[in-house]
């Protein structure tokens, strides 16, 4: 069972065989943008913002990714992986914007704050008890991993398929398998440590 | 069958699920996870823990993010600006052009530069500080592309006037001249204002601002003050979509000022008063007659606004800004149209009176 479908669009070899250089029409362009942003944009923002990043810094991170593919297409560029090219922008965009920023929250992925505020409301109070002290050694699990590893675990977890992941952190597919599994197997000790 | 009996390793195991193996590969797996309790347990921990890990991912992140629609008003905004400078580019491509072009361009050019130098002789001539305002009736896209909040229609019909009309530092102020090359400019020529207003969603950044003329150019931030109301008026009835309004007012406000009041002109046919006039009695055909004690008068603007009843303590400075008054009687708010008069009389039963020029 994978855990995200990925975009059949997204991942389409090639839309135009033969016409990879041809130059299309702007309007076609950006109306394919404005599709491909509705797709994408809620995953590249939150990957951004999975980097300790402000909204603010998400929100214009993803705009500059988005403006950057429609550079590229309308340069009729290659559209292979187009998932793997938008993660890879966004991915440099945010390390930059976190370098310069010097805004780290040590390594923040997933916000750390899960735990003390947003809770569903649980039929009982022990359930939620138990609800935060599971969440809380998954954080903790989490952020011990090495950055890598972590960024391997949130473009996963937001349906890239391996070989998209490969091209964004430059690792091989072999590098992004063992990744994973090291990393599950780290938070699934993590999460079955206390009964 | 020999690969059926040999347990999959947590690796292959994790393939298998995301099916990135093989389809033969994927068969065996399958067929040793029906026979083995060990790995199918395996299996589901590392479902569980997936799972655990998704929902604490999304739940984590997924709060902060504003809705697409402002996002993606701000995106077409910023493709058609950057067609509209890829345009401009384009027609400057002197030398990837054909050579009968090239000739083609080198007397286009010449005939512009005689035009331009009369043009400008005539200008400079009849008003030599306009020319140095007019070029900020539309804000630089690069520096000011625009920028929303994370906000929905809802939030925006009930906001009070003062996030409405909620005013700039006087830092940042400096930070925007300072980004525009005209730091220490004098700021009563200039309002900083919000290209995409508050009350249209957005945001304070320094992307969304910029120094807009207050009283020289034809299009000044009076005007643009009265598309504002309106486009707030119309969100909030139901007229317009939020991300259509913040598309067309940060992309070309004069554009979509000309489109929703059907003129080719500003309607208002007397441009805004200047600050110095504010202290004076501001006399107006239908306005009423002024009391014996000298009464302050002011033109009213919706845009940077003074809110609530003026009281006597008021001070000059205090008002020396266009202005919205919350009330005609006591509290009932009311939010004067451009181009209409407070009056007010310290010395009347009606602190504040309204008279609504005409603005056809």
């Amino acid at each position: 069972m994978s855990l995200l479908r990925a975009s059949a669009i997204l991942t389409r070899p090639l839309d135009r065989a033969g016409s990879e250089n041809v130059p299309p029409q702007v309007s076609d362009v950006e109306e394919e943008l404005v599709r491909l942003f509705d797709e994408s944009r809620t995953p590249v923002f939150r990957y951004v913002l999975s980097f300790g990043l402000l909204v603010e810094d998400g929100e214009e991170i993803t705009q500059e990714v988005f403006l950057a593919l429609f550079q590229h297409l309308r340069l009729g560029k290659s559209r292979r992986n187009l998932r793997g090219w938008i993660f890879s922008v966004a991915h440099n965009l945010a390390l930059k914007r976190r370098h310069a920023n010097h805004r780290f929250r040590d390594g923040a992925d997933f916000d750390r704050t899960v735990t003390e505020s947003r809770v569903d409301p649980w039929p009982s109070p022990e359930e939620q008890v138990l609800y935060i002290q599971r969440q809380a050694r998954l954080q903790a699990a989490l952020q011990a991993l090495p950055e890598q590893d972590r960024c391997c675990l949130r473009l996963r977890a937001e349906g890239l398929r391996y070989r998209e992941i490969s091209r964004v952190l430059g690792m091989s597919l072999g590098a992004v398998s063992l990744s994973l599994t090291r990393s599950l197997n780290r938070l699934r000790f993590a999460d079955g440590s206390e009964p | 069958m020999k690969n059926e009996n040999v347990h999959p390793s947590d690796q292959q195991l994790l393939l298998f699920a995301d099916g990135e193996i093989t389809a033969h590969r994927a068969d065996q797996i399958r067929a040793h996870l029906a026979a083995c309790w060990d790995c199918r347990s395996r299996m589901a921990e590392t479902e569980s823990t997936i799972a655990e890990l998704m929902r604490m991912h999304r739940r984590s992140l997924d709060p902060q993010i504003p809705p697409i629609e402002g996002s993606r008003a701000h995106l077409r905004a910023r493709l058609a600006e950057l067609e509209r400078s890829s345009h401009e580019n384009r027609a400057w491509s002197f030398w990837s052009a054909a050579p009968v072009r090239r000739l083609g361009y080198v007397c286009a050019l010449a005939l512009l530069v005689v035009l331009g130098a009369r043009m400008l002789q005539r200008r400079a001539a009849e008003s030599p500080a306009n020319v140095s305002v007019n070029w900020a009736m539309l804000p630089n896209p690069r520096l000011t592309p625009g920028a929303t909040a994370a906000t929905t229609v809802n939030s925006i019909c009930s906001m009070s006037d003062d996030e409405v009309v909620a005013p700039v530092s006087g830092t940042l102020q400096q930070m925007v001249f300072k980004e525009y090359g005209i730091a220490g400019a004098p700021t009563a020529s200039y309002e900083v204002d919000y290209l995409i207003t508050p009350g249209l969603g957005g945001s304070g950044d320094i992307r969304n601002l910029w120094p807009e003329p207050r009283y020289d150019a034809l299009w000044n931030s009076f005007v643009k003050d009265q598309l504002e109301e309106y486009l707030h008026h119309a969100v909030c009835g139901g007229k317009i979509s939020l991300p259509v309004a913040q598309h067309e007012i940060a992309s070309n406000w004069i554009a979509a000022y000309k489109k929703y009041f059907h003129t080719e002109r500003p309607l208002s046919a007397v441009r805004a008063p200047r600050i110095s006039m504010i202290s004076e009695p501001l006399v107006h055909s239908t306005a009423p007659a002024l009391p014996a004690r000298p009464a302050l008068a002011l033109a009213v603007t919706w845009g940077r606004a003074r809110q609530g009843t003026i009281g006597e303590s008021s001070k000059i400075s205090e008002l020396s800004r266009p202005c919205m008054f919350s009330g005609l009687r006591g509290k009932v708010r009311h939010r004067p149209l451009f181009g209409e008069i407070c009056t007010w009389n310290p010395s009347g039963s009606s602190r504040l009176t309204v008279d609504t020029p005409s603005l056809a």
